[in-house]
């Protein structure tokens, strides 16, 4: 039932961002310029084709982002902010997001970390060195 | 007792074994170079698990943006995750008006970084690739005499690491780093081509005064190079300023009469401000060096003759 729901609100996130895309869409003033991006690549359809996937994959990132606790309003501002390449490594966003996270507390984890510390691999605890 | 010694010899076993992969890439901080810091660069103490926010608001003040990790936070905390993603510090940095770029891996790139003034946000896995405990922090300073580097973390205003744990917990990051800069300056070990992918985002999100400085300031130090002198025009064009861009992309045509492109711009401003016979004359003589770009000349061409004669669809 959750599962459903997510789903119709991650369609209709799509479809919001579908509408918004269409009327944005690209200034007339830049229609017929050569941008340094087609000069630099080879192939006349990729720069095409990249909008179409860049723009649902802005989508994809947004309705993650929400669903990950970002604020619904912010999710569409930090998606928007967001250039083609970087939608293309943001497609999972469990990737290694970094906070001082606290580790695992299991005391094995915990002795080997200091002698790892003590060794120089790892730099955990302040007090080792 | 003997059970837990014997534990212990296993556990100093392995880790032995761990430390022969300790010892890593050899270090590339630069010999006999004296000692540099930044003392200026601000700190902001971080709340829990806000080093993401912490370290982007000291590089971000550092070149006069007013900015705090608290406000940076709404917009760079994913909640369930507790931390802060990369490609959000990039995409915030351009937010805010900073162009981000990322710095080389290797602490030589860092001091020559650290030398034109510019401090380094770095990625660190400070526990292990299997349990890792990522965190970002600033480098404001190495001192290669002492195998020192000095950051920014956490709650530490001065955290001083010796080299070659830095080394490690970096590379268990894939030594990631960047730098954020005012628009019209430059990293000191930057490529040509990152140049141009940080400036094709900037005009992705319509940033066009910042292409336009990056495009500027690429162009002086690459003069070879004539897409930054067509970025550059472009973006001018897209701002609305004409006169500027006709100006500059003449200037590119002067300099690379065989690059298509330009023509091919120039044509086209010429032919929204209705001078035909310009526009027409100057397709004319991009489409003989037109290779790869033929089908855009040949169209903008179509454009221009159907323009004149009122008839286009």
């Amino acid at each position: 039932m959750t599962h459903w729901k997510a789903m119709m609100r991650r369609g209709a996130l799509i479809l919001a961002a579908v509408f918004g895309f269409m009327s944005v869409a690209v200034p007339v003033a830049q229609a017929g310029m050569i941008s340094v991006e087609r000069h630099a690549a080879t192939g006349a359809e990729a720069a095409a084709q990249d909008k179409v996937q860049a723009f649902l994959a802005r989508a994809e990132v947004e309705a993650q982002l929400i669903s990950l606790g970002v604020d619904p309003q912010l999710a569409r501002e930090r998606a928007a902010a967001l250039s083609g390449a970087e939608l293309a490594q943001a497609a999972d966003l469990a990737d290694r997001p970094a906070g001082a996270g606290v580790v695992g507390a299991l005391a094995f984890i915990f002795v080997l970390l200091l002698i790892t510390d003590i060794i120089g691999l790892t730099n955990v605890f302040t007090f080792v060195r | 007792m003997p059970q837990g010694v014997g534990a212990r010899l296993g556990l100093l076993a392995a880790v032995l074994l761990l430390s022969a992969c300790a010892s890593g890439p050899p270090l590339t901080l630069p010999a006999g170079a004296p000692a540099i810091e930044l003392t200026e660069v601000p700190f902001f103490p971080q709340e829990d698990y806000h080093c993401g926010p912490a370290a982007l608001a000291e590089v971000l003040q550092w070149t006069g943006v007013d900015v705090t990790p608290a406000a940076l936070a709404p917009r760079l905390m994913i909640p369930a995750r507790y931390g802060t993603l990369q490609i959000e510090l990039v995409a915030q940095t351009r937010a805010l008006g900073r162009v981000p770029y990322q710095v080389p891996g290797d602490l030589g790139a860092v001091y020559q970084e650290l030398a034109a003034g510019h401090p380094v946000l770095i990625l660190q896995n400070l526990a292990l690739d299997w349990s890792p405990m990522w965190h970002y922090a600033v480098v404001v300073g190495l001192d290669p005499a002492r195998r020192e580097v000095i950051l920014r973390s956490g709650r530490e205003p001065r955290r001083v690491v010796d080299a070659t744990v830095f080394e490690n917990t970096w590379a268990r990051a894939d030594k990631w780093a960047m730098v954020a800069l005012p628009p019209a300056a430059l990293p000191v070990t930057v490529e040509p081509a990152q140049v141009r992918q940080a400036a094709i985002a900037l005009e992705q999100l319509q940033h066009w005064p910042m292409a336009e400085a990056v495009y500027h300031s690429a162009a002086r130090r690459w003069p070879d190079q004539a897409i930054f002198q067509l970025g550059y025009a472009n973006a001018r064009y897209a701002q609305g300023a004409y006169a500027e861009a006709e100006a500059a992309y003449r200037v590119l045509i002067a300099a690379f009469p065989q690059d298509p492109a330009a023509y091919n711009n120039l044509a086209w401003l010429l032919a929204r401000q209705q001078r035909w016979d310009e526009a027409e004359a100057l397709i004319d003589q991009g489409l003989i060096h037109a290779g790869p770009l033929r089908d855009e000349l040949e169209h903008t061409q179509r454009q221009i003759r159907c323009g004149r004669a009122g008839t286009c669809r």
